[in-house]
């Protein structure tokens, strides 16, 4: 079974081999010329980030932030057909739903669970998938609609490659006062790169 | 003189390694993510005519396994693009199975019938068969090659009738 390979070009060894071959093996006698020549670590940068807005881009990362209203919310379950029960479940929480564009980096860690809310010192713990299951057994919404609702969540974990982008939503209690949430990332495929904190100051759930 | 060519020999191989970088960046399309080569998880559904369809009869040849939903933005976007290549490629070549996840006939009908009027959609009713794909989400497309192995996955929609996008699916078919 062939695989589309990935194949250094020719000319790139052809050009490699060439300068190696004009220029005299002597990098062996000077460690120091060796290490100067060697690029400098990336500084890591600024971790936290004040958007002034839902919106926020730089280098590295796009990302935005959508606040449902319950209008809004009502009307894409209503036209998936969830049951009326369902959907008062679904409106006694708050849907912030942020959209992160993995622009450069190689990867990009989405971990819902590095994520916080917060008013001031308090932390607003967020409403995981497990949350879900009883409150779809006592409105008898079907496997089908569970199914489709779980696709409009967030995603708890991904690795998000070069240029890949993603959406959802992250539940946490209705509230009532401005909130603010810290997007945590790590990067690189091991997760060792320079952590990436975006912050969204001042958000609010909507109702109407 | 000999820092100097220590220095040369430096720029030299950062340079060579550039160009296999380019090199290697640009062999699969953008979005396009090489795959382990495991088993292509069980995938038998009904289309919409009630008839099963069942990937393991599938084999000699390319499947292009893509999930999606009418209520995905850019699953609608991307679907036009898919009936582009239904229509470039024989069957025989590249099979293209659309799975809808957990939507009624009627929802479907009503949007592929105007997009995709060709392609007859298996429907993942309860949507276990796509949840046991696990996709990165919606849509998601699977290239899975003539032996039923997962081989290449794309992220989200892409452009499938431009040509970045059609060369490598022709380089899939010839091999």
């Amino acid at each position: 079974m062939t695989t589309l390979k990935r194949i250094t070009p020719w000319y790139a060894w052809l050009w490699l081999a060439a300068l190696i071959a004009v220029v005299p093996a002597c990098a062996d006698k000077s460690d120091d010329g060796v290490k100067t020549a060697a690029p400098e670590a990336a500084a890591p940068a600024d971790p936290v980030q004040q958007p002034p807005s839902p919106r926020y881009e730089d280098d590295q990362v796009k990302a935005r932030v959508v606040m449902r209203t319950h209008d809004q919310l009502t009307a894409f379950y209503l036209g998936r057909e969830f049951n009326r029960a369902a959907i008062d479940r679904i409106l006694e929480t708050c849907f912030v739903t942020p959209l992160v564009h993995n622009k450069t980096v190689d990867v990009l860690w989405l971990e819902l669970d590095e994520w916080q809310f917060s008013q001031g010192d308090k932390v607003i713990p967020r409403i995981k998938r497990d949350y879900w299951p009883d409150q779809w057994r006592d409105t008898g919404l079907t496997q089908a609609h569970q199914s489709t609702f779980g696709w409009t969540l967030m995603p708890e974990v991904r690795d998000l490659r070069l240029d890949e982008g993603v959406g959802g939503s992250v539940v946490i209690p209705m509230q009532t006062r401005p909130f603010t949430m810290t997007m945590k990332f790590h990067t690189g495929a091991d997760k060792q790169g320079p952590v990436k904190t975006v912050v969204f100051e001042d958000l609010q759930c909507v109702t109407n | 003189m000999c820092n100097k060519l220590i220095r040369l020999r430096a720029v030299a191989c950062v340079c060579f390694l550039l160009l296999a970088w380019q090199a290697t960046a640009s062999e699969l399309p953008k979005g396009l993510l090489t795959l382990d080569g495991r088993d292509a998880p069980p995938l038998v559904l009904n289309n919409m005519d009630g008839d099963r369809w069942d990937l393991s009869e599938a084999r000699g040849h390319w499947v292009f396994v893509h999930f999606w939903a009418t209520w995905c933005g850019p699953c609608r976007k991307e679907m036009p693009t898919i009936e582009a290549i239904f229509q470039k490629f024989k069957p025989q070549e590249l099979e293209i199975v659309l799975v809808n996840t957990a939507e009624t006939e009627d929802t479907v009908f009503g949007f592929l019938a105007s997009v995709a009027p060709d392609i007859m959609p298996l429907m993942d009713e309860d949507g276990l068969v796509t949840e046991r794909w696990q996709p990165r989400g919606l849509p998601a497309s699977f290239f899975v090659d003539p032996e039923g192995k997962l081989r290449y996955l794309a992220l989200g929609g892409r452009p499938w009738d431009t040509p970045e996008y059609l060369d490598f699916i022709k380089q899939l078919i010839r091999q």
